[in-house]
């Protein structure tokens, strides 16, 4: 074997260089990628500044100025992870990449991004709070339904829901991968049959009362961060179970 | 020492047999050229050995190890497919950016160089870029990642006959200086016989030839002449074309030598090409009974 030959100098492959890999990977345009999203959500929220300030100029009470838009975020997060499973995988397994260090390396950007979003709309939430809603009593980073509290439980709560549909999204692609667009409308038929069977035995039992008192009696935290810990559970592991037979 | 091998390797899709009963193994630190027409099995055998696809049976191993979910040995290989998409969001210096981030032995000059070569637009993002400068991304980052073992599945698709020819060059010059192993699937066998130094020839899912290059350059004569002097010539050889023309015939014929005292006779080289073509029409039935070249 010639001295220059390139597989006599072969360094070890560590799981934190193979993890790092995918992480760069999925972040060559970190710019992009960290700023999307918020220049999506600051353009959200200036056009719902605006119809909020001019609701406010003409009408005396117009009632609580609920949004909701922070929720766009979400799916913003959500498809960027989708993207991961169906354009950036294929390339990283012809790099040589294993599909549990590119499945492991994605959940942990995940992770990271989505605490990130938690912290800044937090402190956004935080900004909202002290300006009584940007002056003109607009709700948009919080959730409504969500009472005040400390800022870490603030943070899981916006933290637990956001890695929850990342880790959902992500399950969905590792879907796509493994049976292409026909396992993901199988899944879409699945869950559409399974919430239909929970909608037809509440109203049959007539448990619709309970059901409503469960969300108003489970404490904030529980409700925000601690189920949907157990979906984010189910969607990793069954992402990975499905992902780690997939082709490309 | 073998740094790929397959044994017995069958895979089906339905009743659409792939691969079949395919077994070969491939040298360190060559050039190899896995030929056959489209749809043969190439693709296919490449996905397998590097754990993209599932065997139906058989084993595939690279550097004497399974493939499956093996980083030590996967880590080790570059995989350019013809069909290689982008994520969207990449522009082609993000492609470079993140192979060289896999790569240990990734050589960001070289890369430099080919993208210039190429005239690549680095800030173009990947999915605006013409069918052949996506294939030249593919190829600057299958020779700059000198992987110890890399696949070039036809990585020139949309590529013209000059920049075929400078991937061609910067290959063999690079693969000179840093030696490492060169799977080069194509069907341009013309163009690469001169680099390649060994060949898998497969056909219908099955290896037809595993041989080295110089050895089928003599392997095979074509010979030209009256009707009676070829047949009695080509008789006890394996006949792989025939074409007759009034009263002259030609025949390719697999492991004759010339013979200079038949003077109505002529003999020519065959071929790296003509021999594949040959190999390839005497499998696809136009020959049934006729041995097959091993």
């Amino acid at each position: 074997m010639s001295a220059t030959t390139v597989a006599a100098a072969e360094q070890p492959v560590t799981t934190g260089s193979r993890l790092a890999a995918v992480l760069r990977l999925n972040t060559v345009d970190l710019r992009g990628r960290v700023g999307g999203p918020w220049v999506i959500l600051a353009a959200i929220f200036a056009v719902n500044f605006a119809i909020w300030w001019a609701i406010r100029v003409n009408v005396d009470d117009a009632g609580a100025g609920t949004t909701g838009a922070v929720s766009a975020l979400f799916f913003i997060v959500g498809s960027t992870y989708l993207i991961a499973m169906t354009q950036v995988m294929p390339f990283a397994l012809s790099l040589g990449l294993t599909r549990r260090h590119f499945y492991g390396g994605v959940s942990l950007l995940l992770a990271v991004e989505t605490l990130f979003h938690a912290l800044v709309l937090t402190a956004l939430l935080g900004i909202e709070r002290a300006t009584d809603g940007w002056g003109i009593r607009m709700d948009f980073f919080s959730m409504s339904f969500i009472p005040e509290q400390n800022v870490l439980l603030q943070v899981l709560t916006y933290w637990g829901p956001l890695l929850t549909i990342g880790l959902v999204f992500l399950a969905v692609g590792a879907v796509f991968r493994r049976w292409g667009q026909f396992g993901v409308w199988t899944v879409m038929i699945g869950l559409v049959l399974v919430l239909g069977a929970i909608t037809f035995v509440l109203t049959w039992q007539n448990a619709w009362p309970a059901f409503g008192s469960f969300f108003v009696e489970t404490p904030i935290p529980v409700l925000m961060f601690g189920y949907p810990m157990i979906l984010a559970a189910v969607a990793v592991v069954g992402g990975y179970l499905v992902v780690r037979r997939a082709r490309v | 020492m073998s740094v790929l091998a397959m044994y017995g390797v069958t895979k089906r899709y339905g009743d659409v047999t792939a691969l079949d009963d395919v077994s070969f193994t491939l040298e360190e630190n060559r050039i190899h050229g896995l030929l056959g027409r489209n749809g043969a099995g190439k693709t296919t055998a490449m996905q397998i050995l590097t754990a993209q696809n599932f065997a139906t049976s058989g084993r595939a191993e690279i550097f004497g190890e399974q493939p499956y979910e093996n980083a030590r040995v996967l880590a080790r290989t570059c995989f350019i497919r013809e069909s290689l998409k982008y994520p969207d969001a990449y522009k082609v210096r993000h492609a470079l950016a993140a192979a060289a981030t896999v790569y240990p032995h990734w050589d960001p000059a070289f890369a430099e160089q080919l993208v210039e070569e190429f005239g690549l637009p680095a800030g173009r993002p990947c999915n605006k870029l013409s069918r052949g400068q996506q294939s030249a991304v593919g190829v600057v980052i299958g020779l700059a990642s000198r992987a110890p073992l890399t696949f070039f599945d036809e990585p020139y698709l949309g590529l013209d006959a000059v920049a075929r020819q400078l991937f061609y060059d910067r290959l063999l010059a690079d693969y000179a200086v840093h030696p490492r192993t060169v799977i080069l699937s194509t069907h341009l066998i013309d163009e690469v016989s001169d680099l390649i130094e060994h060949v898998v020839l497969i056909d219908q899912g099955r290896v037809l030839i595993d041989a080295g290059a110089d050895d089928l350059r003599g392997r095979a004569v074509t010979v030209t002449g009256p009707v009676e002097p070829v047949e009695r010539f080509a008789r006890g050889h394996v006949e792989l074309h025939r074409e007759q023309l009034g009263g002259f015939l030609r025949v390719t014929l697999s492991g004759a030598e010339p013979e200079p005292r038949e003077t109505s006779l002529q003999f020519e080289p065959v071929s790296l090409q003509q021999l594949v073509v040959r190999t390839t029409q005497l499998n696809s039935g136009a020959r049934p009974d006729r041995e097959v070249l091993s």
